[in-house]
């Protein structure tokens, strides 16, 4: 299995899909070859945070995870498809902000981490998200934006929590280019995240 | 009395100068605005937009009461939204067109083109462009996509082509491309007046031009950035042959649109740079390369290329600036360490920036005042510096842009 976590963290796409149809057919343990994707997965963020791999690689990974998990699925058979998860996370583009592609990398990535994520989808209405949280459960709600006019609705979400009495029982992370120690602060949330690993290293933390 | 003929060359002058690294009186400021006047002046986002009368009297309230160095125009993405009702262009999204009515616009970004469709663009762009990404990016332009291929209909079988113009929903999409000329014609031709007014109020505009990246291009409208970073490895031969492709094409565009203004100044927004999409070594290989040419070639027309340098390009400055042109360009930092950055620009390029949206949105006059000195303090020093916000004045508090624009006349002198 140790050539499947390698080519997965040397993002061998071709050798990687040829082994997986290849132990698959050969009757190995389907469980065994995800767990050494999973293997593979942590390499790679390891590289991520190391300075040697990029968002670019990130993606990579993701598309390869789940083309490998499209061709394992099948055999799990009785099987549990999925371990349990670390937690769960709640992740949504805040009211007036249409832009998805940041959070939708970063909720990717926390899945291939082991999390549970839900997520809200974009323009996204205040009360929506505290109803969620309140409903859901998650150890953490991400709210992302790309725009400067996502500052006040990431406040409002903060604030209703507050006012829910829910603030204590999530992690309020934001996400997003024009995100600093300035908003973290405006905003009252715990943490801000500016690259996708941020937010795994934060949450397994939290664990 | 204001001399305002006066007033539009001394503008003009400092604001060329410091772009050619010569000793001006005071450092220009010069922000990018974005929507601001339409807020800051009560009114409503979806009306403004819809009507020129409306956003030239703000535009020049704007002028008049913030003086900047040099002018600011709403004929840019604000002014043309009656275009694209038209067409129904689906890569924005306005006030009343996919967004609340008092939303400023945002982009959207998609995987317009499909990897096995690399083959189609490279060999022939224009007719991708017609058959493909114009029914894809226009609504009402959808059926162009039923059109033959005109490539190659050298002989006798242009009557076909001509039949193929016969079906309805062509013959739509013709219909719109007329109202749109109409409207193009009409917007045009108000741009031109608001211009001109700007001008005798004495402000010149800050560009005449606008290009992009190659690298860009691909990631902005063709692949999308997923598609562009995964294809880095996934075949990177198209992405080069590509980006080699759309050169002359970025360039033929930014001369062509500087021989019409008579600005030689060239905006060039690079989006996909960012220090953590991609290695330095892709950086070099498939960003930069194209984008230097691009800049080389504009400078070769005495054309100034002006690059607002978005999100954190930490890594990539020492070498966009080592092979910069001297005193020829302009960077405009958004996140990036512009105090870094200034230790190697000396001598070499003008910056441009930065004071953060973060602080301009919610922090108080003193915040911003603050971080305007240490510009001024460490980024002006001997020249070479436009001040102006990190992104723009948007969601900017009014008492804040006050604080820049007076801290920066009272305390910008050299």
């Amino acid at each position: 299995m140790e050539k499947i976590t390698t080519a997965m963290a040397d993002m061998l796409e071709d050798e990687l899909m040829a082994l997986t149809d290849k132990y698959l057919a050969e009757g190995k343990d389907p469980k065994a070859i995800l767990d050494a994707y999973q293997a593979g997965m942590t390499e790679v963020g390891k590289r991520y945070e190391a300075g040697e791999y990029f968002v670019s690689e990130l993606i990579l990974a993701g598309e390869m995870m789940t083309a490998g998990s499209d061709k394992i699925k099948p055999f799990l058979k009785g099987a549990s498809e999925a371990g349990p998860t670390k937690g769960r996370v709640l992740i949504a583009t805040v009211e007036g902000d249409i832009h998805d592609i940041g959070k939708n990398i970063a909720g990717t990535i926390m899945e291939l981490a082991g999390y549970e994520v839900r997520n809200l989808g974009e323009d996204v209405k205040t009360t929506k998200i505290v109803e969620e949280v309140k409903n859901y459960k998650p150890k953490l709600v991400g709210l992302s934006g790309l725009l400067t006019l996502a500052y006040d609705p990431m406040k409002a979400v903060v604030d209703q929590l507050r006012e829910a009495g829910l603030r204590d029982q999530v992690k309020v992370l934001l996400g997003g280019s024009q995100i600093d120690d300035h908003i973290l602060k405006y905003v009252g949330a715990d943490v801000f995240a500016n690259d996708a690993m941020t937010n795994v290293n934060y949450l397994n933390s939290l664990a | 009395m204001v001399d305002n003929k006066a007033l539009f060359a001394e503008r003009q002058k400092r604001y060329y100068d410091t772009i050619a690294l010569r000793k001006t009186d005071r450092v220009p400021i010069v922000p990018m605005v974005d929507t601001f006047p339409i807020r800051y002046y009560g009114a409503k986002m979806e009306k403004a937009i819809n009507d020129h009368g409306i956003l030239d009297d703000l535009w020049l309230r704007f002028h008049e009461e913030f003086q900047p160095d040099i002018g600011d125009t709403p004929y840019f993405i604000n002014g043309f939204f009656g275009i694209s009702s038209i067409l129904d262009f689906r890569l924005l999204k306005w006030a009343g067109h996919g967004l609340d009515d008092d939303a400023s616009y945002q982009f959207v970004e998609d995987e317009m083109m499909l990897p096995e469709q690399y083959d189609w663009f490279l060999s022939d762009p224009s007719d991708f462009m017609f058959r493909h990404m114009f029914p894809k990016v226009y609504g009402r332009l959808a059926p162009l996509a039923k059109l033959p291929p005109i490539t190659g209909s050298y002989y006798f079988f242009t009557p076909y082509i001509w039949a193929a113009l016969a079906d309805p929903d062509i013959q739509d999409a013709g219909r719109a491309l007329a109202e749109a000329a109409q409207e193009s014609m009409s917007t045009l031709g108000k741009m031109a007046h608001y211009h001109q007014a700007l001008a005798e109020a004495g402000w010149p505009l800050p560009q005449g031009a606008m290009t992009q990246a190659p690298l860009d291009i691909v990631g902005d409208y063709l692949r999308g950035i997923k598609g562009m970073l995964v294809d880095l490895r996934r075949r990177p031969e198209k992405l080069l042959a590509a980006c080699d492709k759309l050169l002359p094409h970025m360039l033929d565009l930014a001369i062509g649109n500087v021989r019409i203004s008579g600005i030689p100044i060239c905006f060039i927004p690079l989006h996909k740079c960012m220090d953590n999409f991609m290695s330095q070594a892709q950086f070099e290989k498939f960003y930069w390369p194209t984008l230097l040419e691009l800049m080389r070639a504009l400078v070769a027309e005495k054309i100034s290329p002006y690059l607002l340098i978005e999100g954190v390009c930490d890594t990539r400055l020492p070498i966009m600036i080592r092979d910069a042109p001297p005193g020829m360009c302009v960077y405009h930092i958004e996140n990036s360490d512009i105090f870094e950055a200034k230790k190697l620009a000396r001598d070499k390029v003008c910056l441009r920036g930065n004071v953060p949206a973060s602080i301009l949105s919610t922090g108080t006059p003193d915040d911003v005042r603050g971080y305007c000195k240490r510009l001024i303090d460490e980024v002006a020093v001997g020249g070479g510096f436009i001040m102006d916000t990190a992104v723009n004045l948007t969601e900017a508090r009014p008492e804040n842009v006050k604080a820049m624009f007076d801290y920066t006349k009272e305390h910008g002198a050299y």
